[in-house]
């Protein structure tokens, strides 16, 4: 016979079923969040579902409290407790006893598990990190085609130094995403760019996770561009963020950080130019006053000044010139006319000398006829002899007014003199004295020489003295 | 020989020219040159502010996507809208 129960009793039985089974007891349900609501005792009603199915659940005051996190709706969860039944509904619900965000605290760990790797190579170091090219030709960027990332990077870069934008399109989310954006950094590296921007717009620590993934961060280590990174937003730091060389905040901030703006350029242009016209200017008036130094010294009075100075210079050297030359001319004035009174002096020795050879030749010729007579006769010796005395006693006068003749007929020979007295001399056309009218033909060229200086004429006619 | 100069600054990029002018910048600024050659300088200096001015002014950007299909590069102008 089968018993009868009430409905308490029933599920009064129920409830002690549920509550002896460990299967149902101290586990972990994973869901999410709908349907919550929060009372003002501080309790959390919700329910609890997957794909498949949905289970009443409720976190008490007490509970909650010793948690680090607000449930929120359709929030992921693991939720730890047991299953409870709820008597007067007859319907059973799940007891929280503690709740975790799920796979939040698995990807927390993965990211710090690999920041700390990372960074133990090295790969944040300050040292690491390469300079932006100054007017980048080609930017490439890594993202996603259809996104607001290269959207805005096209709009900033218009008022921006020109440069191609290279867009290497890229799944920036979900599966296989982190492979895509590697990929793409390979590939602008493979075409060559000057730098590289890899980003995508904000969301979710699920949503930026490729960003965190070790291959992403090895893509952006090997790039031979410099990788400016611009995930999410300002708040979110990935690993991307730590290995790239500059973190923009943003993928608008990473175009202005990538290209300068034109403002800044012209701006820049400018100053160059003012620098250059500076530097010029100071220059120039370096250059004027240097010439003004130099035309105050050029002034009329500094003139006149070294005008008279070089004048008194001039005088003392002239003043020293006149005693040297005053010297040397008395000197030389002395020296050329006892030069001039050895040569009248030294030619009339001569003369003498020549006439006095003559004489003693005179005398020699006499002597030796006295010797060759003397043998002709002894007997007239001393006749001879006396004679001969006073032949040589006569000679000697004798020659003496021989000298004086001499004299007078050698100075009468000089033609210079005859000249001096108003004759002239002519010449025929060899040299030769003309001494008679008979040795010149009528026609021919004669010379006729006069005390200063000679006249070539022509004899036109002649004429023989009667 | 300005001519000249103007030639090769059109032959230039412009970091080239941008550094060029900073070097005749430098060399102004160090003093210590003579007058012709700071004419020069001069010059040569608004000749190069002229042409990076150009290359600023004139400059189009191109947009461009690239793809990998088997192995090789594709470029294609990319729709900014």
């Amino acid at each position: 016979m089968s018993e009868t129960v009430t409905v308490t009793q029933l599920n009064n039985r129920v409830k002690n079923i549920l509550a002896g089974s460990p299967a149902v007891n101290d586990i972990w349900v994973s869901g999410e969040i709908s349907n919550l609501k929060r009372y003002s005792s501080g309790h959390y009603y919700f329910t609890l579902k997957d794909e498949g199915s949905e289970v009443r659940a409720v976190l008490f005051a007490g509970s909650r409290s010793r948690m680090d996190f607000e449930p929120m709706e359709n929030m992921k969860v693991l939720a730890f407790g047991r299953v409870d039944m709820y008597v007067a509904r007859g319907s059973y619900q799940f007891v929280v006893g503690t709740m975790r965000k799920s796979g939040v605290g698995d990807l927390y760990m993965r990211f710090e598990a690999l920041k700390s790797k990372l960074e133990a190579e090295g790969l944040f170091d300050q040292s690491r990190k390469r300079p932006l090219p100054r007017y980048p030709t080609r930017v490439g960027v890594v993202t996603s085609r259809s996104g607001a990332v290269i959207h805005d990077i096209i709009t900033t870069s218009s008022t921006r130094f020109p440069a191609d934008i290279i867009l290497a399109p890229a799944q920036v989310q979900g599966e296989g995403a982190a492979e895509s954006i590697s990929k793409g950094i390979s590939l602008l590296n493979r075409i060559g760019v000057d730098v590289i921007i890899v980003g995508r717009g904000g969301g979710s620590i699920e949503d930026l996770w490729a960003f965190n993934e070790e291959v992403v961060a090895r893509a952006i280590v090997s790039s031979k561009a410099p990788v400016v990174s611009a995930v999410g937003h300002e708040t979110d730091f990935t690993i991307a963020d730590f290995v790239s060389d500059v973190r923009a905040p943003t993928p608008t901030g990473a175009a202005a950080i990538v290209l300068r703006g034109m403002d800044e350029l012209s701006s820049e242009l400018d100053t160059q130019l003012v620098r250059i016209q500076r530097s010029f200017g100071s220059a120039q008036r370096e250059r004027h006053n240097r010439l003004d130094v130099i035309d105050a010294r050029l002034s009329p009075e500094r003139g006149l000044e070294s005008v008279a100075m070089r004048r008194m210079e001039v005088d003392d050297l002239m003043h020293r010139v006149q005693v040297i030359c005053g010297d040397s001319m008395s000197d030389a004035r002395s020296r050329l006319s006892d030069l001039g009174s050895r040569m009248s002096m030294e030619r009339a020795l001569n003369r003498i000398e020549s006439l006095r050879n003559r004489v003693e030749g005179l005398v020699e010729s006499v002597r030796l006829k006295v010797e060759s007579n003397r043998a002709v006769s002894e007997m007239h010796l001393s006749q001879v002899s006396d004679r001969t005395d006073a032949m040589v006693r006569m000679i000697g006068p004798m020659a003496a007014a021989d000298l004086n003749g001499l004299s007078k007929r050698l100075e009468s020979l000089n033609p210079m003199n005859v000249l001096s007295r108003g004759y002239s001399m002519v010449t025929d056309s060899d040299g030769s004295i003309v001494t008679s009218i008979g040795s010149i033909d009528t026609g021919s060229n004669i010379t006729i020489r006069m005390r200063d200086g000679s006249a070539e004429a022509e004899v036109i006619r002649k004429e023989l003295n009667k | 020989m300005n001519g000249d100069f103007a030639a090769e600054v059109e032959s230039m990029t412009f970091e080239q020219s941008m550094k060029a002018l900073e070097e005749l910048v430098s060399e102004l600024e160090a003093g210590g040159i003579d007058l012709d050659r700071s004419i020069e300088v001069y010059e040569k200096a608004v000749i190069l502010r002229n042409r990076c001015r150009r290359v600023l002014d004139e400059s189009e950007r191109r947009i461009k996507a690239i793809m990998e299909t088997s192995g090789t590069v594709v470029e294609e102008d990319f729709d900014v809208n």
